[in-house]
């Protein structure tokens, strides 16, 4: 028989040790710790900003906003070449894409799912090109003076683009009472680092209308809350765009997929954040293969809804009375327009998640169709590739004009200022909308057209959320109905399971536990 | 002293299980609802829809007439919620609209805009009895997204459209 000294000290090395060792590894193991506090100076404000009211050369009486923009060169030489390389200018880049090589994309020769395509409508679309007046081919990108300063650099609020007019602000002949001729005098003498007005007045309304396009990005944004955007919110950090979206030289940090193609130039969170921003080696694991937005970003379009479909075969019906129609859904959002078809808006939307590894192919505008639906764009990246991530997607679906002859998507001539010129808004009509369209892109048309599925992917970048709102782990790690369930070339824990293995792990467990019982006993007693 | 032990046992058990539930929000009632809630799918939906009428089925819009009639699933009835327990069985109520009437054991569907109505709704109506009832998941927009060309609308019901949000800029 053991003496009792013995016996306990076989009880603590057999029983107790082990529980000690159990207990400190699932402790401190799965400890949660609080994030690190992130200290960056924002960059909006720590520049030094001069009173452009005190310069000789803005005193002068402006009529023509070029007369502003050689003022402005006058001083700012060299930010002329700056600009006219970059693609807010240029509306292309060069780009390396898998499987086609090195390739200039842009707005210049891409197709997009919404109002199909740039070139062609440059009246409307070119209103965001920040230059003045490109009209047709002939607007010449070497003329600095056709470099718009003010759009990005006003600080009056009271500087706009008008409507209709390529880039063109209101003349006394155009003006109305939306589009008053601006002040130049005054809006010249209170110029300045762009603030959120800036990039909004684009970025928010592309596709034609709030938030139509991003679903990330929209006018909510102007003013807003940490629970929309942790970083913008007023009652947060109250970041502007330039802030993550730096522009040195004039060349801005960041990009939209749906015009970018390959893995450069990118904005990463790491760059305030770290690799490690949660101080929790499980959750900073998760960033190997899972984009910080993934789990960030749970829902997108918070505020105002954004399309997530839009149907062009559906457009050109009038009412009896030979009208254009504009039906509404429940929510106030368009869902029917004769000029451009059935809509599906939404907001509060999940997003879907695909593999993304900062590369993406696009449909350029002379490829012939070979799938349907015809991807716009499309991101690369699956589970095996070292560089790609899990990231949280706005896919926006839709059906465009095609020709059923030449397999491919059309041109089509959207915008007039008048009837009877061909546009599509206009009069309503297709087949001299796209002759118009594909002869302006310089396309052969077979002259039949028909209507096919598409869809464009967005990657979301945008409306952030607060920490409390952010995915938990059941939110993937789940059997059925995971926001993961679409992704299935790799093993998700909790998601995925295969019963041979659950059984003989449970079963080992059990026999280990009843092994150290037997042997606790036996050394015990 | 083994009955005491029992007793209070006993009247703990007896205190936690009368103990009424509270939800701090929504979405943990609805979670909750969806433990006992059967659900269908857009396309489990469309394959009854278009099953040839073997299986008798209805169909109900629990939203608001004024969010229904912009936009609804073809064949279905617009009962809200907040009068589906009472309608669901008046016989008047359904000579009104002129469809049979649901016996308990046929199967009832049920949407809303994204799902949470048409889960809670559900779950009444299995309180009321219905043994055959499920709730569309994800409601009329998951539909709308699926099978965009499916649906009907009646604007005339609604008096006139509502004014258009908007828009600036952009093409």
């Amino acid at each position: 028989m053991k003496s009792t000294l013995e016996k306990i000290a076989s009880f603590i090395v057999v029983i107790i040790l082990p529980a000690l060792v159990i207990y400190l590894t699932v402790h401190f193991g799965l400890k949660r710790n609080e994030p690190e506090e992130i200290k960056i100076a924002l960059k909006s404000e720590t520049t030094a900003q001069v009173d452009h009211s005190e310069f000789e050369i803005l005193k002068q009486k402006f009529v023509n906003p070029k007369d502003v923009t050689a003022a402005c060169l006058s001083c700012h030489n060299k930010r002329d070449d700056e600009l006219m390389k970059s693609t807010h200018w240029l509306w292309e880049r060069e780009a390396e894409i898998p499987g086609r090589g090195k390739v200039k994309i842009g707005k210049m020769n891409i197709h997009n799912n919404f109002c199909t395509g740039a070139q062609g409508n440059n009246g409307s679309c070119m209103r965001c090109h920040i230059g003045y007046g490109w009209e047709d081919k002939s607007f010449d990108f070497n003329d600095p003076t056709n470099i718009d300063c003010l759009v990005c650099h006003d600080k009056t609020d009271t500087y706009f683009k008008q409507k209709g007019m390529a880039g063109w602000p209101a003349t006394e002949a155009t003006a109305t009472k939306e589009f008053p001729v601006p002040d130049y005098n005054y809006v010249a003498a209170n110029v300045g680092y762009p603030d959120r007005d800036n990039c909004g007045v684009c970025h928010f309304y592309g596709g034609g209308g709030n938030n139509v396009k991003h679903g990330d990005l929209e006018e909510a944004l102007f003013h807003t809350n940490r629970k929309v955007d942790v970083h913008m919110g007023e009652d947060g950090p109250n970041m502007v765009c330039v802030d993550c979206h730096e522009a040195p030289n004039h060349n801005i940090k960041g990009r939209s997929y749906t015009v970018g193609a390959d893995n450069t130039n990118r904005l990463h969170c790491y760059e305030c954040h770290t690799e490690t921003p949660h101080n929790d080696y499980i959750l900073d694991y998760h960033n190997n293969k899972i984009a910080c937005q993934t789990c960030h970003i749970p829902v997108y379009a918070k505020v105002n809804a954004t399309t997530l479909y839009w149907d062009w075969s559906a457009a050109g019906k009038r009412d009896p009375n030979g009208n254009p129609i504009k039906e509404y859904d429940a929510d106030h959002n368009y869902s029917y327009l004769s000029i451009k078809g059935h809509f599906v808006f939404d907001n509060m939307v999940q997003p879907e998640y695909y593999w993304f590894n900062g590369t993406v192919n696009h449909f350029l505008r002379d490829d012939t169709i070979k799938q349907t639906p015809v991807q716009i764009n499309s991101l690369f990246g699956d589970y095996a590739d070292p560089n790609a991530k899990i990231w949280p997607v706005k896919v926006h679906r839709g059906r465009q004009a095609y020709d059923p002859v030449y397999n491919q998507l059309l041109s089509v001539k959207l915008f007039a200022h008048n009837k009877g010129e061909g546009a599509f808004w206009e009069d309503l009509e297709w087949e001299e909308a796209i002759r118009q369209g594909m002869e302006y892109n310089e396309r052969p048309w077979s002259g039949e057209y028909d209507f096919i599925d598409t869809e464009v992917y967005w990657p979301l970048n945008h409306m952030v959320s607060v920490k409390e709102e952010t995915l938990s782990c059941k939110d993937c790690h789940i059997r059925e109905k995971g926001r993961l369930e679409n992704l299935n070339d790799f093993y998700l824990p909790g998601r995925d399971y295969n019963k041979l293995l659950d059984y003989s792990g449970f079963a080992i467990i059990i026999f280990s536990l009843l092994g150290v019982i037997v042997h606790a006993i036996l050394r015990i007693f | 002293m083994k009955n005491i032990i029992l007793a209070i046992f006993c009247a703990i058990l007896l205190v936690s299980c009368g103990k009424k539930h509270e939800y701090n929000t929504v979405d943990e009632m609805v979670n909750d609802a969806m433990k006992t809630v059967k659900m269908i799918t857009a396309e489990e939906l469309d394959a009854l829809m278009n099953g040839g009428g073997e299986e008798v089925y209805t169909l109900i819009d629990v939203r608001q007439e004024i969010e229904h009639y912009y936009g609804f699933i073809p064949g279905s009835v617009n009962i809200a919620r907040g009068s589906l327990e009472f309608n669901i069985g008046d016989e008047t109520y359904w000579e009104h609209v002129g469809l049979y009437m649901p016996l308990k054991e046929e199967k009832i569907i049920l949407y809303c805009k994204k799902g949470q109505r048409g889960i809670l709704a559900a779950e009444s109506l299995s309180k009321l009895g219905y043994t055959n009832v499920y709730a569309l998941e994800g409601g009329w927009k998951k539909w709308e997204l699926t099978y965009p060309d499916v649906f009907e609308k009646d604007l005339s019901k609604l008096g006139g459209s509502s004014s258009a949000p908007a828009s600036s800029g952009g093409c």
